[in-house]
C-alpha cells in the first residue's frame, strides 16, 4: 500500500511529462508451472516517447522471511540466531539501460533499493545471508540485467524465471528517468500459477485442508484393507 | 521419464527410489512385525524430503500398514478392544497435544532439530537394548525370565478406576493405559511413527499384557492415532503429501509380503540382532547429521501467507 501511495505521489510530481511517456508489454502475461517445469524466460519490450533511461523491475508478491543462523552448541548445530524480514519479494529481478548509479534521480527511489548493492558490502550478516541464499536459488538476479535500445525509442529486456518461482501475481514496473526526474511509469501484472494435477493437489492441501486430510486417511484405510484382501488370495 | 513431482514436498523424485524405499521398510516390517515408520521417516529425510513433510506423510502411510496388520490379528481374535480403546483415549489427547508442540517448535525454527534428536535418543536406546538382548539370546546366556508381576504391577494395583480386561486377563487401573497412550501419542506426532516400538514393550512390561494380544491391540489403536495425526498435520502444517504416501504405500505393501515370508524362514534371534543393528545405524547416521558442520549455517524460511 505504501509503495502504491509512493508511486502515486511520484506520478503527481512527474505530471509535467507527456501523457504516455512509455508504452511497454511482455511476451506473456502468465507463467504456468506444470509438472516438468524447468523455468522460462519472458521478453519485455516497449517504446519511450521521451529521452531518458529505462529501469525495469519484476517482483513477486511480498512475504515475510526469517533468516536463521546455526551455532554449534554442546557439539551439535542448533538454530540460535534469527532475523525477521517483512515485505520482501521472494522473486526480484531488475534491468536498466545504464548502471543504476549513473542514472540521475534513482538514488532516493525506494522501489529500486532492495537488491541493487553489492552482497559483500552489506554490513548486516542476516541481510547478507538473505541476499546470498536468494541469489543462489536464482530467485534474486545476481546482476542487474540490460535494457537494450533498438534505435531511439524502442527498447527490450529479457527476464529469466527459474523452476522454483513462487506463485502469485507479479508486477513488472517500467520506469523512465529523464534529467534526474521520474518522467514515466507503467506497471504490468504477470500471473504465475501451477497447472495440472499437482496444482489440484496443492490447492486442496492449502485451501481445503480438512477434506484433504480426510481423503488421505480414507485412501490409506482402503488401500490397507485392499492389500490384506488381495494377499490373502495369493 | 520416471521422475515424478511431489506437489507438497515441492520437489522431483525418482519413482523407483521411493518405491524401493517403501519396499525396504515394508520388508523389514513384514520380517520383524514392526510398523517401519521409525525407518521410513529418517530415510525420507536422507533423500532430501523436508523433515516436516517426511513426518506427516510417513504417518499417513502407517495408517494403511496398520490396517493391513490389524485385520489379520483381528481374524485370530488377538485384539483386546477395551485396552485398545483406553490406550486410544490417551493417544488421541497426547497426539493432539503433540501437534501443538510440533507447530510451536516449527515457529521457533527448532522442529528439524527436535525430530532428529528424538530419533537419535530413542532409536539409540532401543537399538542398544535390543542388541544386548539378542546377543545374550544367541550366546544362550539368557537370564531366566521372571514370570511374576513386575514393579509396575503394584503401582497399577494402587491406582484408582480399576477396570477388568477379560481378553488380557488383567484387573488394573484405567489410568495406566491412558497415560501410556498419552506419552506415545506425543511421540507419534513428533516423529512420524506408529509408536508400536514404544507401545509394545510398555504393554508387556508395564501393563503385563499377554504377548499374544499385544501386537493386534497395538495396531488397533495405531490406526486411529495415525489417522488423527494425519488429519491434524493436513490442517495445521499442510505437509501431508498424498503422492508421496501413495508411492510409499505401493512399495511397502509388496515389501511386507516378501518380508513376512522371509521372516518365517530365518531364525528369530539372528533376525532381532539384525534389526538392532539397523536401528543403531539409522540413529548413528542421524547423529552424524547433527554434529557435522553444515554447508551453510544460515537458512531462509518463507512465511507462507494464505
Amino acid at each position: 500500500m505504501t509503495r502504491f501511495l509512493f508511486t502515486l505521489l511520484l506520478l503527481v510530481v512527474a505530471k509535467p511529462a507527456l501523457a504516455a511517456p512509455i508504452a511497454a508489454d511482455i511476451s506473456s502475461h502468465k507463467v504456468e508451472i506444470f509438472s516438468g517445469f524447468t523455468g522460462t524466460s519472458l521478453l519485455l519490450f516497449g517504446a519511450r516517447n521521451d529521452a531518458g533511461d529505462i529501469v525495469v523491475v519484476i517482483r513477486s508478491p511480498q512475504q515475510d522471511m526469517i533468516v536463521r543462523k546455526k551455532i554449534r552448541t554442546a557439539g551439535i548445530w542448533v538454530n540460535r540466531g534469527e532475523s525477521q524480514f517483512t515485505d520482501i519479494p521472494q522473486f526480484y529481478a531488475i534491468a536498466s539501460s545504464r548502471p543504476i548509479a549513473e542514472i540521475k534521480g534513482t538514488e532516493l527511489f525506494h522501489p529500486l533499493e532492495i537488491f541493487d548493492t553489492n552482497v559483500e558490502q552489506e554490513p548486516d550478516e542476516y541481510k547478507q545471508a538473505l541476499r546470498r541464499i536468494s541469489t543462489k536459488t536464482g530467485l534474486h538476479s545476481a546482476t542487474i540485467g540490460e535494457v537494450e535500445f533498438m534505435g531511439e525509442t524502442l527498447f527490450k529486456a529479457r527476464f529469466n524465471f527459474p523452476d522454483n518461482i513462487p506463485r502469485g501475481t507479479y508486477t513488472a514496473e517500467i520506469y523512465l528517468f529523464s534529467d534526474g526526474q521520474l518522467s514515466g511509469i507503467q506497471t504490468i501484472p504477470i500471473q504465475v500459477y501451477k497447472i495440472g494435477f499437482d496444482a489440484f493437489v496443492y490447492d486442496a492441501a492449502q485451501h481445503h485442508s480438512l477434506l484433504y486430510g480426510l481423503c488421505a486417511v480414507l485412501m490409506a484405510l482402503s488401500l490397507g484393507w485392499f492389500a490384506s484382501w488381495l494377499f490373502q488370495r495369493i | 521419464m520416471l521422475q515424478i513431482y511431489l506437489p507438497i514436498a515441492e520437489m522431483s523424485v525418482h519413482v523407483l527410489l521411493i518405491l524401493g524405499l517403501g519396499g525396504i521398510t515394508g520388508v523389514l516390517s513384514g520380517m520383524f512385525g514392526v510398523g517401519g515408520g521409525f525407518l521410513m521417516t529418517p530415510l525420507l529425510i536422507f533423500i532430501g524430503i523436508p523433515p516436516t513433510v517426511a513426518v506427516a506423510t510417513s504417518t499417513n502411510q502407517i495408517v494403511a500398514a496398520s490396517v493391513s496388520g490389524f485385520l489379520s490379528h483381528w481374524k485370530r481374535q488377538n485384539v483386546d478392544f477395551r485396552m485398545g480403546n483406553l490406550l486410544l483415549l490417551g493417544g488421541l489427547i497426547g497426539s493432539t497435544l503433540g501437534i501443538g508442540l510440533f507447530n510451536w517448535l516449527k515457529t521457533l525454527g527448532q522442529i528439524d532439530l527436535v525430530i532428529s534428536l528424538s530419533y537419535v535418543v530413542f532409536l539409540g536406546i532401543i537399538g542398544v537394548l535390543m542388541a544386548i538382548e539378542s546377543s545374550r539370546a544367541i550366546m544362550k546366556i539368557r537370564k531366566p525370565v521372571k514370570l511374576t508381576h513386575g514393579k509396575f504391577y503394584y503401582l497399577a494395583q494402587k491406582l484408582p478406576l480399576k477396570v477388568r480386561f477379560t481378553r488380557s486377563k488383567l484387573f488394573i487401573s484405567a489410568l495406566l493405559p491412558v497415560g501410556i497412550g498419552f506419552i506415545v501419542g506425543i511421540l507419534v506426532s513428533l516423529m512420524g511413527i506408529g509408536g508400536g516400538f514404544f507401545m509394545i514393550p510398555a504393554m508387556i512390561y508395564i501393563l503385563g499384557m499377554p504377548t499374544a494380544v499385544v501386537i493386534g491391540t497395538s495396531l488397533y489403536q495405531i490406526i486411529f492415532i495415525t489417522a488423527n495425526v494425519t488429519i491434524l498435520h493436513a490442517v495445521t502444517t499442510h505437509t501431508v503429501d498424498i503422492m508421496l504416501a501413495l508411492l510409499l504405500l505401493g512399495g511397502s505393501v509388496i515389501g511386507a509380503q516378501i518380508g513376512s515370508r522371509l521372516g518365517a524362514k530365518l531364525p528369530a534371534e539372528q533376525l532381532r540382532g539384525l534389526l538392532a543393528l539397523i536401528v543403531i545405524l539409522v540413529a548413528l547416521r542421524l547423529a552424524f547429521g547433527l554434529f557435522v558442520t553444515p554447508q551453510d549455517v544460515y537458512s531462509l524460511t518463507v512465511e507462507h501467507t494464505p
